[in-house]
């Protein structure tokens, strides 16, 4: 019973940060419900016997792509507006957008309505870290590696998108001379006298 | 009575509630310990006025931050800034269910405890810069941002280093590490002596972590006002000051328990090794933090990512190999 | 290896000075040495050696105070128990130390040599009242605290020599007639 009245508070609790997280006007409040929402999804996973997913779950998500978020929307965007980063939400854009959430919502209801979970268990097996590792190595290993080279990609494509192209700047590693060869300062022609 | 406490979850609330009072009170006394280490370390007394040899001193900071005004700028994000330092220690506190103290007191024998204490210590930099954002400070958000900086760039290093003892003792729960150790050695003098680099890797970077000297540049509290926590008065600060000391300690108790042996010992294995090895590395940080200059930010990254980074990566494959070969060999 | 060097040095320092011995001065309990001359913001009347009390009540010290802090109530000339001579007396002699500057100008001024300065600061008090200075504890303090300077603080003899005393011998002086 007390397994129930939990589920049914740790539910509440997503649906409702969810909602908020696409709902409210304020961009980092929005991105902080998005962190609540993950958090919670990670006591789903905890109650499905999967701790190494639920503690995953929260390194991965709610650390590093809330962290990611957050820093996107605060390198992006004017922060220090009045009330916060402003949130458009166009009242034309949700009138079209209802009838295809409306569909989406239904065909997933119907899939989870049609499915036999009578017999679903949570995964008795404990620690399902051994299970997971041994497939991961073993029967989808390359998929395992074609994602660590789509990391490296991503990596190095990222550094080389924001890499200075300044040659002015090449073997210059003391703050001060770096900062002389910035245009418009006025550091280089006094560091001649 | 009885049959209430056989309920898990009141169990659950029962010894949450002791250990939370635990570390709680451990903490305050060991902001005694500080300063009076502090103290003699330069040349001066500790504390010495409220309680015999100042030991009431804790409780005398602790009525002074309660009666002090609470404000809240007007500007501020009211809800995420009372919210801050709430999360902070919450998240610093529960680290402590993990930690094995002996093999029967542990709050939550977790397969996955190492990974647990991970995600809380990666988790603990968001009410940082939470705080400092509703705050609507730019002072107190740049300091922030640094402190994020340093948060997630020393988390990685943290989490390479602790493979190293997952990968020696083949587990990830914490009180079979320490098990484990009781059978085949410590960690920290294990072959191949990966165990001690990782130990001092994971030892830095738990440091970062927790903002404290040599690397506390976000807080900087000689120079940045108090950096994150600028706005932040009464106890709220207090909590964000007892977050910090509370990760020092446990990050101590993890380190005894994980490298150093935890419960076991040459004589009586028991609760007393764990508290005799989590105090004297909790003196070692003392005596590093009151000894060694701050950190720049560049000089911080740096270490973090020429020296700490490449040297973790270098020590994975190093013990994984010699994991194998040892099995291998000894026919396991 | 220069890193190691800072590292472990530094280490073999503060482990050092653990062990030393705080140079702390614990104050208020234990008060510091003084030099004989110094002067903190207090104040002490004196009694000379008959027991009977220095102060006549001229108010000279009252009067040179640029602080203005001092406030003394005078009596008619009376006759001393001691010399059967009539002299002045003080009755109610107030010294005010907020406002003290210890400038010392009441010590320099006073014909009796009566009034001294004390080598420990008052303490703290809770109140206002707590720093005002009454005739009693004026006189208390004679016995109660060290004192700068203390044998009627010589000016007298330095600055007014006719008063039959010799002129101290300057480097170079010549007598010259009283």
């Amino acid at each position: 019973m007390m397994e129930r009245l939990f589920f049914g508070a740790v539910a509440t609790v997503l649906i409702f940060s969810a909602l908020m997280a696409v709902g409210t006007r304020n961009l980092v409040r929005a991105v902080l419900w998005l962190g609540l929402t993950l958090a919670t999804t990670s006591m789903f996973y905890i109650m499905l016997h999967a701790p190494f997913l639920a503690t995953l779950q929260l390194i991965l998500y709610t650390g590093g792509v809330l962290s990611l978020m957050l820093f996107g929307v605060m390198l992006t965007r004017r922060s220090t507006e009045q009330h916060g980063v402003e949130v458009h939400n166009e009242s034309n854009g949700q009138r079209r957008a209802l009838p295809i959430v409306a569909v989406a919502v239904g065909l997933i209801v119907t899939a989870v309505g049609r499915t036999d979970l009578s017999t679903a268990t949570p995964a008795a097996v404990s620690p399902e870290t051994r299970e997971i590792g041994q497939r991961i190595l073993g029967t989808h290993l390359l998929a395992f590696e074609v994602l660590s080279v789509l990391l490296l990609a991503a990596m190095v494509g990222a550094i080389v998108i924001a890499r200075r192209k300044d040659a002015s700047l090449e073997g210059k590693d003391d703050p001060r001379d770096r900062a002389a060869a910035l245009p418009g300062s006025r550091l280089s022609s006094e560091r001649e006298t | 009575m009885s049959e209430l406490m056989l309920n898990p979850w009141i169990r659950a609330l029962f010894w949450g509630l002791v250990m939370i009072t635990g570390v709680m009170t451990v903490t305050a006394w060991s902001t005694w310990f500080e300063r009076k280490f502090a103290g003699r370390m330069q040349s001066r007394m500790g504390p010495t006025l409220v309680g015999p040899l100042g030991l009431l001193q804790p409780i005398a900071d602790a009525c002074k931050l309660l009666q002090k005004e609470d404000l809240v700028p007007d500007s501020a994000d009211r809800a995420l800034f009372n919210l801050a330092p709430v999360l902070t220690v919450g998240f610093a506190m529960g680290v402590a269910a993990v930690v094995p103290f002996t093999p029967t007191m542990l709050a939550a024998d977790l397969d996955v405890g190492v990974l647990w204490l991970l995600a809380l210590s990666g988790l603990m930099v968001f009410p940082t810069w939470m705080g400092s954002w509703a705050s609507n400070n730019k002072y107190s958000l740049i300091a922030a941002m640094r402190a994020v900086a340093q948060g997630i760039s020393y988390e990685v290093p943290m989490v390479l280093a602790i493979m190293v003892p997952v990968i020696m003792t083949g587990t990830l729960s914490l009180s079979d590490m320490v098990a484990d150790q009781q059978k085949n050695g410590w960690l920290i003098y294990r072959l191949p002596l990966t165990g001690l680099i990782a130990f001092v890797i994971f030892f830095l970077a738990s440091l970062a972590e927790a903002n404290r000297i040599p690397f506390d540049i976000p807080e900087a509290e000689s120079e940045l006002v108090a950096g994150p926590t600028t706005e932040y008065t009464g106890m709220k600060f207090g909590l964000f000051y007892m977050a910090e000391y509370i990760h020092t300690l446990l990050s101590s108790a993890i380190c005894a328990a994980v490298f150093f042996g935890g419960w076991d010992g040459p004589i009586a294995p028991g609760l007393h090794w764990m508290l005799l090895k989590s105090v004297i590395l909790f003196v070692f940080l003392t005596w590093v933090r009151w000894s060694f200059l701050r950190l720049r930010s560049d000089q911080l990254m740096n270490l973090c990512w020429k020296y700490a980074v490449p040297a973790t990566l270098a020590l994975i494959p190093v013990t994984a190999f010699y994991t194998v070969y040892a099995a291998g060999k000894g026919g396991v | 290896m220069g890193w190691f060097d800072a590292t472990f040095k530094t280490f073999g320092i503060t482990l050092k000075n653990l062990f030393r011995k705080p140079s702390t001065v614990e104050f208020p309990a234990v008060q510091r040495e003084r030099a004989e001359r110094y002067r903190a913001a207090s104040f002490a009347l004196l009694h000379d050696e008959n027991g009977e009390e220095k102060c006549i009540g001229c108010k000279f010290c009252e009067w040179i105070c640029p602080s203005q802090i001092i406030a003394i109530t005078a009596t008619p000339k009376r006759e001393s128990p001691f010399t059967g001579k009539k002299r002045g007396y003080a009755e109610d002699f107030t010294i005010n130390l907020q406002a003290c500057i210890v400038c010392e100008l009441c010590i320099q001024v006073c014909p009796e040599d009566a009034i001294v300065m004390t080598r420990d600061t008052e303490q703290p008090g809770f109140s206002r009242e707590d720093l005002v200075l009454t005739m009693d504890k004026l006189y208390a303090n004679e016995k109660t605290t060290r004192l700068s300077w203390h044998t009627g603080a010589g000016l007298m003899e330095m600055q007014n020599p006719q008063r039959g005393q010799e002129k101290p011998a300057a480097a170079g002086a010549e007598d010259k007639p009283a």
